[in-house]
């Protein structure tokens, strides 16, 4: 089945697989094509970050131990607002939200940004590296109180949520299959004075233990190579990253497919990733701006393709705000996600910060290289721009009403003005929730 | 200059119709008499799983001390209620409620399915249902499901509201959907529309045009939902610009005795909030459990205690229960590393006006009869929600929790004389 490719389709991609294209790259993901724009956002070890390293470099972040948090945000919010590279920091969002750690028991900045790190270097290889990475990343060890595992008393929650949320998913093991991965992974361990990973022979129990009906001396690195094979594993993580992409609760026979390729693929993370993003689910009407913006995706968005030069001041406030701080998950299942983001009181909040990006927004530099002459026109410019957004009939004439209530086309700071007032009503669209 | 939304609605600016407003709401929430008579209950959740057993601690048990011999609580540390169970030391500020017979709390409860899986618990705590995995999107919580059999006529955006990091399942319901905040240090700023002051003119006509905008029915439901949502934001942020300040009662100085001192506000501006809810993160202490658990302790109790003067002061007093749950309780034998794993029943408590104080419930924990060395399930929690849903609402709770429970008796009978029993 043929998928087509255009403006629309192009958009949604850069709006999922990316945080938001902007025309230029959305023009240009049109004439690369649908394989070629995909391929471009994959193989991003290609492109150089030259300039967000310098953006960032020139900040002068203090983010050891005893940095602030809002610091450490604000390190990674302007990582996705200006990389060249985006899919690598959705990979980097997808597994902060998987592999769920929260500053609020952590209280280690330097550990958290180490963890950060993992998951953006780790993150688009095979899933066996990437959760091993985790398993022994001390933002991990001591999030879920593994660092203190001993062979005389093996801690099961790290056990728990490795089986529970990280690989199998609930139903698929029993309660004997969570003491025996604590016991497995008893001496994984961090090492205080320099943040890595130790193993600790002599608290590690190298027994006979039975995970999954199989016996043996297992350790973590067993128990780790026997969970990614199952196919409750490919299952769990096909579900999750197809979610992330494509839409929410996908049918059995979708998941299975993705587990399929997934797990042939020995859970390399590029196989499943360009599989799904070429898929013609990900271009189905289901897909189509049906998932619901984060707080995240909506601020982020918003930064990139309003085009700012700078992040909306205090972003990590309304991130909070919002119910999406980062490196604060409310627990180790990560952000509920979903309706859940837009309560009452987040879109008051998302409104909230619309205001505060359209203040620092430039009109003359979104509209560059458009020819606009009506009011009409200068509103279809901006939802294009901004989406397309699929507005009804009636909003883009309240739109038109707001930006030129006497019909005539307005002119100097008035046109600033009600260009910035457009911008911050589209961004406030209950369409603009969804992406 | 501002406009309110109600200003705005009665000049009518921009086309604007007055029926974006079903105007039960503002009918409901100015009607004196209903509001009299209105109770409110706030729910706290002790996210984590609060270890019951150091917090209402049966210190007779010989087991007790063999069990925990690093995170035991000192027998003079102890608050001894009775000769079997006495409070964990931070919740000094609450033993005068308890005095009082107006704070109380049952132990053993759970249910029988309990896997000590955090978040299948919290779902089934907070659905009243024991489904076999997650909750699926769309289920209903308990009070979701009080909301709209008992209180959708009439009911707002802020008939519920929470103060939380997501909206809770527990208010998760089809007609009544509720304001979540979740902060509520924030809760003024984040509760009006702050758009640029720079030029009042524009702000009038953006606010014109986005109350507009979400008056204009929308095909797909997902985007229904969001500008239902942004409907009921702007209800609600008209509806809080009548809450006064502050009372003079002073408050700890803490994110959740912020809360509370906002929950006061909302009862005493009457705007017809009838159910809170609240969470504390944290209680999952597999390490450093004396200090994350007793930090914790000192706070709700620190915050509750404020509240329950502030609320005493302001004549509220008889109108609101608080109601404390965890999603369960923890193993009876530490973990080796100061801390304990997840375990199985635990304790919920209540406090108010209306407890049936004086005494405890539901027994204490045996712990030399435990359940795969855990406390084990004597009491349904449901029975807790059947006794408020009856006694504190005065409505039936079957429609509710479709199943029979029983009355635990822990608070006087809705509209009627309160009895007390006789202490130990």
């Amino acid at each position: 089945m043929a998928i087509p490719w255009n403006e629309e389709n192009a958009a949604h991609l850069y709006r999922r697989a990316a945080f938001g294209g902007t025309s230029a790259e959305i023009a240009q993901a049109v004439r690369d094509g649908l394989e070629g724009a995909v391929e471009k956002l994959i193989d991003y070890s290609a492109t150089s970050n030259a300039d967000l390293d310098r953006r960032i470099d020139n900040e002068h972040f203090y983010l050891l131990a005893d940095g602030k948090l809002s610091d450490l945000a604000r390190w990674w919010l302007l990582r996705m607002i200006y990389t060249a590279r985006p899919l690598e920091e959705r990979m980097t969002l997808l597994w902060h939200d998987h592999f769920a750690t929260a500053y609020t028991k952590v209280l280690h900045i330097g550990w958290l940004k180490g963890e950060n790190e993992t998951l953006r270097s780790q993150g688009f290889g095979t899933f066996r590296s990437l959760i091993t990475a985790v398993a022994q990343d001390p933002a991990m060890q001591y999030w879920l109180d593994q660092y203190i595992s001993t062979r005389t008393n093996p801690n099961e929650n790290f056990g728990r949520e490795f089986l529970e949320l990280f690989t199998l998913g609930v139903g698929n093991y029993a309660e004997s299959d969570v003491l025996a991965t604590a016991k497995s992974f008893t001496g994984w361990s961090t090492n205080g004075t320099t943040s890595t990973f130790l193993f600790n022979p002599d608290e590690h129990d190298f027994g006979p233990k039975t995970f999954l009906g199989r016996t043996g001396n297992w350790d973590g690195n067993d128990i780790i190579r026997m969970t990614c094979s199952e196919l409750a594993h490919g299952r769990r993580i096909a579900a999750k990253v197809f979610s992330y992409f494509a839409y929410d609760n996908p049918e059995p026979e979708v998941v299975d497919r993705f587990a399929r390729i997934y797990l042939d693929a020995d859970t390399f993370l590029p196989a499943l990733v360009r599989a799904i993003l070429t898929s013609p689910e990900m271009y189905s009407p289901t897909a189509l701006w049906g998932k619901v913006k984060s707080p995240i995706d909506h601020a982020v968005m918003a930064s990139r393709q309003l085009l700012l030069t700078e992040d909306v001041p205090a972003t990590f406030n309304y991130l909070t705000q919002g119910g999406q701080t980062p490196f604060d998950p409310p627990d180790v299942s990560g952000w509920p996600g979903g309706v859940s983001w837009i309560s009452p009181g987040a879109l008051l909040n998302r409104m909230n910060f619309a205001d505060a990006a359209t203040r620092a927004f430039d009109p003359a530099r979104f509209t560059n290289g458009e020819t606009v002459a009506t009011p009409e026109a200068m509103v279809d410019v901006y939802l294009r721009r901004l989406g397309p957004v699929p507005v009804p009939a009636e909003t883009r004439a309240t739109l038109i009403h707001y930006f030129a209530p006497d019909g005539g086309m307005p002119s100097g700071q008035t046109s600033m003005t009600r260009q910035r007032g457009l911008a911050r009503l589209i961004l406030s669209l209950p369409e603009w929730q969804m992406f | 200059m501002t406009i309110s939304r109600r200003d705005f609605i009665r000049i009518g600016a921009g086309g604007i119709t007055v029926s974006v407003l079903s105007a039960d709401w503002l009918r409901a929430a100015t009607t004196t008499e209903a509001l009299s008579s209105r109770r409110i209950l706030v729910v706290l959740q002790m996210t984590g799983g609060n270890d019951a057993v150091n917090t209402f601690i049966p210190y007779t048990d010989p087991i007790y001390r063999n069990a925990r011999p690093t995170i035991a609580i000192a027998d003079k540390d102890i608050l001894k209620v009775s000769n079997r169970i006495g409070f964990h030391p931070a919740l000094a500020s609450l033993a005068p409620s308890y005095e009082g017979g107006k704070f109380t709390f049952v132990n053993n409860v759970g249910f029988a399915s309990l896997d000590r899986s955090h978040f299948r618990c919290r779902d089934i705590w907070q659905t009243g249902i024991e489904l076999p995995g997650p909750a699926p999107r769309g289920t209903r919580g308990w009070l979701g499901r009080y909301a709209d059999t008992y209180l959708a006529a009439g009911a707002s955006a802020v008939t519920t509201f929470a103060v939380d990091l997501r909206a809770p399942v527990g208010l998760a319901a089809d007609q009544v959907s509720g304001t979540t905040i979740t902060n509520a240090g924030a809760f003024e700023s984040s509760t009006d529309l702050v758009v640029d002051g720079s030029d009042p003119a524009d702000r009038e006509r953006y606010e014109a045009a986005l109350y507009e905008i979400y008056a204009q029915k929308r095909a797909a439901a997902v985007v229904e939902l969001a500008r239902d949502r942004g409907n009921a934001a702007f209800q609600a942020v008209d509806l809080f610009k009548r809450l006064g300040p502050a009372g003079a009662n002073p408050y700890p100085q803490s994110s959740l005795a912020k809360t509370f001192q906002l929950i006061a506000r909302i009862a005493a501006a009457d705007i017809g909030t009838t159910i809170v809810w609240v969470s504390v993160e944290g209680f999952d202490t597999h390490g450093a459990q004396q200090q994350v658990q007793g930090a914790l302790l000192t706070d709700i109790a620190g915050a509750l205690a404020a509240f329950q003067q502030d609320i005493t002061t302001r004549g509220l007093s008889q109108n609101i229960l608080v109601l404390g749950w965890s999603e369960f309780g923890r193993r009876i034998f530490e973990n080796g590393q100061r801390g304990t794993e997840h375990g199985k029943a635990g304790s919920v408590f209540v406090l108010g006006d209306a407890v049936k104080g004086g005494t405890y419930y539901g027994g204490e924990p045996i712990l030399s009869d435990p359940d795969d060395g855990d406390v084990r399930t004597r009491l349904d929690f449901r029975s807790v929600y059947w006794t408020i849903i009856q006694d504190w609402f005065g409505r039936d709770p079957l429609p509710v929790l479709n199943a029979q429970y029983e009355n635990l008796g822990f608070l006087a009978r809705a509209g009627a004389p309160r009895t007390r029993l006789v202490r130990h």
